[in-house]
């Protein structure tokens, strides 16, 4: 995985050198790198395609029509090494005006170079001599058409003045509602036109459908079949060094959550009474929990880091957005109370923590246990205390510490959001920022089945094995052959993520 | 200050009016619900007090300046005495007096400045008259052909060149004036009791400050203190001179170092006195030769060889002459002044965009929308839309009958390369069309929208005739049947055939080129249709309560009937205007010609022209759209009152649904950056709409 090439995906503003980074010299058409200009009518969301396709959510989008005022590129390079490039344009301002210029010099063999040499000048064309200079310089086309609308005239135009420049090209019907009734004529009328048209929801596309959409560019431009299967092989090996390296920071984040301590050092003297004693707890289990808290957040950060993200907010309805000891998330996720009392049987001799399970499966729901000898009602979680309060006195000094987490719940539910944050974080489409999540025509989230975690529904096995880890992981034991198996289960369930065998849980 | 009982404007109305509809439209933009108490007070207004005392047509411009003065009047009078002192026009008013006679004063004490600079006399030297004369009359006369020659290039030339020739000394004096107003206002505030002063106060856009004027209005508050000023100093330099002449024994007297006859400079004092000598003869209005020569100033000669009664005889030339040439031309000016601003305030056209929506609120019957049909009692049933209806209204018939009616215009504008002599002036440059374009173009995309233009306007002209009477069409439009209208325009899909059917055998030949100019004897040799057609000429006769309505291609595809119908019943109650002729654009130059052609050739009643545009609003505006909307203003003249409603996408049945607020801020934001007051924009169903 390492071996795979890097991949990045900077951008480049202004026009005039986007061609640098390729080889130049003519007639070598199949080893230059494929330029595709991003193409359509203001507001048809094409900035949102090339946000999505390229990840990069630093792109600006808004819903307001005409953002975008230049030709800006962003190149996909490999080692170093431009594979391909993106160009996103302004919309079209003059379409009806550049087709009848095209029908008017027919014989033309370069429409679009020929339009840009004759208006260059014209700031009334400005923006659509921006959008053709990408194609007067070789660039494919793709197209991208809002499909939940009609077609409009001024869609017919620039379809046909497409067609004109007789370059590859492809549309995009990017239906970002779930109006599809308009959709087979607008299938009917780019087919007409375009070489290739394929439905692509740009706040929706998971990493599959990014994957599927590169390689339809194979089809229009057979020259262009090497350099692309390059950029998917690439694309593909990086996102499997992502899910590696999300799985690496899963475990750790396990590990240091299942070690952390926290502690705190008394005089005698100072303690007068139990009320003091009870206040030191308090003090202490919400110390522990912060520190957990910050454990998540911090692999939350990593974890987006992976997949690129910069940009983006979650809405308060989230289970992400919720406190990690909050009651919904502890209701929403981790392990069902039998789960995970046969997964803590196999753990075995999980001292503390198989006692708590216990008691706490007897009293779940019903009564908020004291837990452990001095544990009281804080901490609680799923009925069974957090973790474990140890006191020492000597010389008068008393240590109170509290950790490492005892509570066999836990693990599973932190397990469980980090891994709904990654899904989160591979299938949030990075054209997204600018989506109106009101609008009342959006397409929905998929409808979830059960609002539950992605740990209850593996096997007992994996159960038994990700307890074990944990358990380990409590006592601070490394490299244990559970801790791979568990790094194993979270990948996959990881890669089903990806491919969408796993529902993402995106509404969770 | 009572409410006069009138409908003529005074410059200070302007003011008041554009502080009232400001704050009508932004009370509507605060509460929506509010758009509805307007529209019901506003019409009651005119229909209880406004209606019975202006006698004029609806939708004239006299009717509209009249109501719209008497709806002034009324608003005001209904405001507090105290408040009304502190309006912008009060104020302004003062302010523009302030200055007046701060010029006037300032006019004079130069006058009085110049003539006793002028008049400088120590008693060794006579006092030149040739500096008297060149500075005060010659140069004063001088002013007077640059005033004459800029008024007559402001008459010549286009209003904007005008307005340039005027900005001048508006930049100079404007600013003069809104700061004395504002003064006006501030002193006033400070003299009124404490609760009027934060009633006042708390009125949003009454003490703002703006008291500028726009359009045709805009330099008029600059010509009388401009005249005034002229007077003034006139007045100095006569009252001057008499009073020095009066309180001193003044020798007046000529020189030169040339070989100046006396006899010239005679003849000279002789042709200045022209105009007074009848009256006052030689010796007493003007010198007489011997007087001439006797006031020859030579550098040795003392003063006391000369005669003294010789040295005296120009003091009543100079006055007269200043007289004749300095004061009463400027009183002359100041009479035209008075005239002019009275005649541009009576021929204001008020028809921006904001008195626009105002008066269709005065002159549209109020609707009950309580999920009925839509046709209340009251309610005009508007004419119908000329291009579906025409076929409609007549017998079946009649689709075969439209196509030679129109052979002057429509198929030329239709064949693309007989369109440039027409649409020449419109300011796009579009690119040239070749004829072999339409097969080019058929091949792209489907053939039902570009088919649109050609029958439309085709059946634009037998419409004409309804034009005027359309009240009664109601029967036979509802008669035929949505299907042929449909037909008729998608049937001649191909360009050629349309241009097959035109009537005149010997025009068939394709060649677009050669047709455009045979459009015009055409027009007048065939005589069948050179009835319909001399009128589709002139035809297009376009009463003063109706518009022509531009449709959009996308808005027109997806529209029968039932739609027009409700189209136009909404397009009234946004303008009070009927449909007389529609036309499509938005499907290339060809179309947009079209348009344009159709609103040039229109014989507009009761000017300014009034154009309605139907747009999709859910697409964004694109520089094609406000270069057609630029070019409409273009054809249509600068103060047509230009209407854009813009419609939803249709999702279901409702071909004319309602915008987003989001999807119509966009668009308002990109109009505004055309800044053309006289352009309206409107959705045309708001959502209270949804429920009828």
């Amino acid at each position: 995985m390492a071996s795979a090439g890097r991949v990045r995906m900077p951008r480049r503003q202004g026009s005039s050198d986007y061609q640098a980074a390729a080889p130049q010299s003519v007639g070598e058409a199949a080893d230059r790198v494929p330029v595709l200009a991003i193409m359509g009518h203001p507001n048809a969301g094409k900035s949102s395609v090339v946000a999505t396709l390229t990840e990069n959510d630093r792109i600006a989008i808004d819903k307001r029509a005409g953002t975008t005022t230049t030709t800006d590129e962003y190149p996909v390079i490999i080692d170093g090494r431009p594979v391909m490039m993106f160009v996103d344009t302004p919309g079209f301002q003059n379409p009806s005006d550049i087709l009848e210029w095209f029908q008017a010099h027919a014989d033309e063999p370069d429409l679009a170079g020929a339009f840009v040499a004759a208006h260059g000048d014209d700031p009334m064309f400005s923006h659509d001599c921006a959008l053709l200079r990408p194609v007067a310089e070789g660039a494919g086309i793709i197209l991208v058409v809002d499909g939940s609308k009609r077609i409009k005239e001024k869609d017919r135009t620039e379809m046909e003045l497409l067609r004109l420049t007789a370059r590859p090209r492809m549309a995009i019907l990017n239906n970002l509602s779930n109006i599809s009734k308009h959709m087979p004529a607008w299938q009917d009328a780019l087919n007409k036109s375009f070489n290739s048209v394929r439905e692509f929801n740009a706040h929706r596309a998971t990493y599959a459908e990014r994957l599927a959409l590169l390689g339809a560019l194979k089809a229009i431009d057979q020259r262009w079949e090497p350099m692309l299967d390059e950029t998917i092989r690439a694309f593909r090996d990086d996102w499997s060094r992502r899910i590696e390296a999300s799985a690496d920071t899963i475990i750790q984040l396990m590990k240091d959550a299942l070690t952390k301590r926290v502690t705190r050092i008394v005089k005698v003297d100072d303690i007068k009474s139990d009320d003091q004693r009870e206040a030191i707890q308090r003090q202490l289990t919400e110390a522990l929990q912060q520190a957990l808290r910050q454990l998540e957040v911090e692999a939350q950060q990593d974890i987006r880091g992976h997949f690129r993200h910069n940009v983006w907010d979650l809405p308060a309805t989230s289970l992400l957005a919720k406190d990690l000891f909050s009651e919904e998330v502890e209701e929403a996720l981790g392990l069902r109370q039998r789960q995970l009392a046969m997964a803590g049987a196999a753990a075995g001799a999980v001292s503390g923590g198989a006692i708590d399970l216990g008691l706490g499966g007897l009293a779940f729901g019903t009564v908020a246990l004291i837990g452990g000898v001095v544990g009281g009602a804080l901490g609680v979680l799923g009925g069974a205390a957090l973790a474990k309060l140890d006191i020492q006195r000597t010389l008068g000094v008393e240590r109170f510490s509290l950790g490492p987490v005892t509570n066999s719940r836990f693990p599973f539910v932190l397990l469980d959001r980090v891994i709904l944050y990654a899904a989160r974080a591979m299938n949030w489409a990075h054209g997204r920022q600018a989506a109106d999540e009101q609008a009342p025509n959006r397409v929905p989230d998929k409808e979830l089945g059960r609002k539950r975690g992605f740990t209850e529904s593996l096997t007992p096995d994996d159960h038994r094995t990700l307890a074990k880890f944990f358990a380990a992981a409590r006592k601070g034991k490394e490299d244990t052959p559970h801790e791979e198996q568990s790094r194993e289960i979270i990948i996959n369930i990881l890669r089903g993520l990806s491919t969408s065998d796993l529902d993402a849980r995106i509404g969770l | 200050m009572a409410e006069p009982d009138t409908s003529r404007w005074r410059l200070p109305d302007l003011l008041d009016f554009d502080y009232y509809v400001d704050r009508d439209e932004q009370r509507m933009r605060q509460e929506p619900a509010e758009r509805k108490h307007l529209a019901e007070r506003d019409r009651r207004l005119y229909r209880e007090r406004i209606a019975p005392r202006v006698k004029a047509p609806e939708h004239t411009p006299a009717h509209r300046s009249a109501a719209l003065r008497r709806w002034l009047g009324i608003r005001r009078g209904s405001e507090d005495a105290s408040i009304r002192a502190l309006l912008p026009g009060s104020a302004f008013a003062r302010g523009q007096r302030l200055v007046a006679i701060a010029l006037a004063v300032l006019g004079f004490l130069g006058g009085v400045g110049v003539a006793s600079a002028l008049l400088h006399y120590e008693g060794d030297q006579p006092v030149n008259v040739s500096w008297y004369v060149f500075v005060l009359v010659i140069l004063q006369v001088l002013l007077l052909i640059a005033t004459a020659v800029a008024w007559y290039a402001r008459r010549s030339h286009t209003m904007q060149t005008a307005v340039q020739d005027f900005s001048l000394v508006g930049h100079l004096l404007k600013p003069l004036f809104g700061a004395a107003a504002r003064w006006v206002q501030h002193q006033r505030l400070a003299h009124v009791p404490p609760d009027v002063r934060e009633h006042a106060k708390a009125r949003k856009g009454l003490l703002s400050g703006h008291f500028s004027l726009y359009g045709p209005a805009a330099y008029l508050p600059m010509l009388i203190p401009a005249q005034l000023f002229g007077i003034g100093f006139n007045v100095g330099v006569i009252l001057t001179t008499v009073a020095l002449e009066w309180f001193t024994d003044m020798a007046f007297g000529w020189g030169s170092a040339l070989d100046v006859q006396p006899g010239t400079i005679h003849t000279l004092a002789h042709i200045i006195a022209l105009p007074w000598s009848w009256l006052f003869g030689d010796g007493l209005g003007v010198p007489t030769l011997e007087q001439v020569q006797g006031t020859r100033i030579s550098l040795k000669d003392p003063l006391f060889i000369m005669d003294a009664e010789h040295l005296r005889s120009w003091r009543w030339f100079l006055v007269l002459a200043v007289f004749t040439y300095g004061l009463l031309p400027r009183l002359v000016l100041l009479g035209l002044s008075l005239l002019t601003v009275r005649r541009t305030l009576a021929a204001l056209p008020f028809t921006h965009q904001r008195t626009q929506a105002l008066y269709a609120r005065m002159i549209t019957p109020q609707l009950e929308t309580a999920g009925g049909t839509g046709h209340g009692p009251e309610m005009p049933i508007p004419g119908p839309l000329s291009p579906m209806s025409g076929p409609r209204a007549a017998p079946r018939a009649q689709p075969v009958s439209p196509a030679p009616a129109p052979p002057a215009k429509p198929p030329a504008a239709q064949q693309p390369s007989a369109v440039p002599d027409e649409a020449a002036p419109t300011p796009p440059k579009p690119a040239p069309r070749p004829a072999a374009k339409p097969p080019a173009r058929k091949s792209g995309s489907a053939p039902a929208a570009k088919a649109a233009p050609a029958p439309k306007p085709a059946a634009a002209e037998p419409r004409a005739e309804h034009g005027g009477t359309a009240k009664a069409d109601k029967a036979p439009a509802a008669a035929g049947g949505a299907s042929a209208p449909r037909e008729q325009a998608k049937a001649p899909s191909q360009p050629s055939p349309a241009a097959k059917r035109t009537p005149e055998p010997s025009k068939t030949p394709p060649l677009a080129a050669k047709r455009a100019p045979t459009t015009e004897p055409a027009l007048r040799s065939a005589p069948p249709p050179a009835a319909a057609a001399a009128k589709a000429k002139g035809a297009l006769t376009i009463a003063p309560d109706a518009c022509l309505l531009l449709m959009h291609v996308d808005v027109a595809d997806v529209l029968d009937d039932s739609d027009h119908e409700r189209l136009q019943r909404l397009l009234h109650g946004h303008s009070g205007w009927r449909v007389a002729g529609s036309a499509t654009f938005g499907g290339g130059s060809t179309m947009a010609k079209q348009a344009l052609t159709m609103i040039k050739a229109a014989d507009w009643q009761a000017p300014p022209p009034r154009v309605a545009l139907l747009s999709d609003g859910s697409q964004p505006p694109i520089t094609e759209t406000l270069r057609f909307l630029r070019a409409v203003r273009a054809a249509a003249g600068e103060h047509a009152q230009l209407l854009l409603v813009l419609v939803g996408d249709p999702d279901g049945d409702d071909p004319l649904p309602p915008l987003s607020p989001f999807e119509f801020q966009d668009w308002q934001s990109k109009l505004e950056q055309l800044g053309d007051p006289y352009l309206r924009l409107e959705m045309l169903a708001g959502p209270a709409e949804e429920t009828d």
